[in-house]
């Protein structure tokens, strides 16, 4: 394997590790859930695209063969991962958890009671 | 009719891959699979996606400025998650929305989940207005723009060639 694919690889690595660990630190730092959704949502979709992109490059260029499942995880991942925060989102907003005191403005207060009796249905 | 055989072969490809091994007995089995997968679900999302073949490339095409946005969120957000004073000022906006279809509005919802500082928390029932959570919105008319001018044009890009 050549010095370049190696550093590529380390590169990926290293960045997918900074991308979790931010998602990790925003969860800390952020005051509300909602915030909260926004590390985690775009933070881990990165990391581990990142970690399974430098995972398929590792391995077609050690001879193992192109690895077919870690390119399909990341596709699923990156499309399933924003469905999860939205519904959690969703569910924490009709499940009643305020936003955070500094939130500037709420658009969504004065239809949620119309939207809670729509979902009713369901 | 076209459309269904490519979506089993698609089908049959992924679980070869999935199992990881390229020999006639598996792409047999995801054939199979293929076949039972669209033949349970394939009409109902057929017709909810109207998806049609002229479709593909700017679904590729998508998909790739997807990963990109997905990148520059990652950025912003990294930017705010580590700025030593935590400079947000989040909210909920009204977002109004012009893309038709359940496909396309789950689509629409996941790419503003994904944009630098914007997450769909609600979509109301008639399917006309978003409720996109910001983590900053000193400046609601350029996150409004933003998203209709990059994404919403690109959706309507594909599903009306």
């Amino acid at each position: 394997m050549s010095l370049f694919i190696e550093i590529v690889v380390s590169l990926l690595i290293l960045f997918g590790a900074i991308f979790l660990l931010g998602g990790a630190v925003g969860i800390l730092r952020f005051p509300d859930t909602y915030c909260r959704m926004h590390a985690l949502g775009k933070g881990t979709t990165m990391g581990i695209i990142c970690f399974m992109l430098a995972a398929t490059i590792y391995f077609y260029w050690s001879g193992v063969g192109l690895s077919v499942q870690s390119i399909l995880s990341l596709v699923f991942i990156a499309v399933s991962s924003p469905i999860g925060s939205h519904m959690i989102a969703k569910a924490a907003y009709h499940y009643g958890i305020p936003l955070w005191k500094g939130s500037v403005r709420d658009d969504l207060k004065e239809d949620c009671e119309f939207i809670r009796e729509d979902n009713a249905d369901y | 009719m076209l459309v269904e055989i490519l979506l089993t072969l698609v089908l049959a490809l992924v679980w070869v891959g999935l199992t990881g091994e390229l020999t006639l007995a598996t792409f047999v089995v995801g054939l199979l699979l293929g076949v039972i997968i669209i033949n349970l679900f394939g009409k109902r999302t057929l017709t909810v996606l109207k998806l049609n073949i002229r479709h593909i490339i700017p679904l590729i095409q998508l998909f790739f400025i997807f990963l990109f946005e997905l990148l520059m969120a990652n950025l912003t957000v990294l930017a705010k998650v580590f700025s030593p004073k935590l400079n947000i000022k989040p909210g909920i906006i009204k977002v109004p929305v012009e893309v038709e279809g359940p496909f396309w509005i789950t689509t629409l919802a996941n790419m503003i989940t994904l944009t630098p500082g914007t997450l769909t928390v609600e979509v109301s029932p008639d399917n006309k207005y978003f409720y996109v959570h910001c983590l900053n919105i000193d400046n609601e008319d350029s996150i409004v723009s933003d998203i209709k001018g990059t994404f919403e044009k690109k959706i309507q890009e594909v599903y009306k060639p």
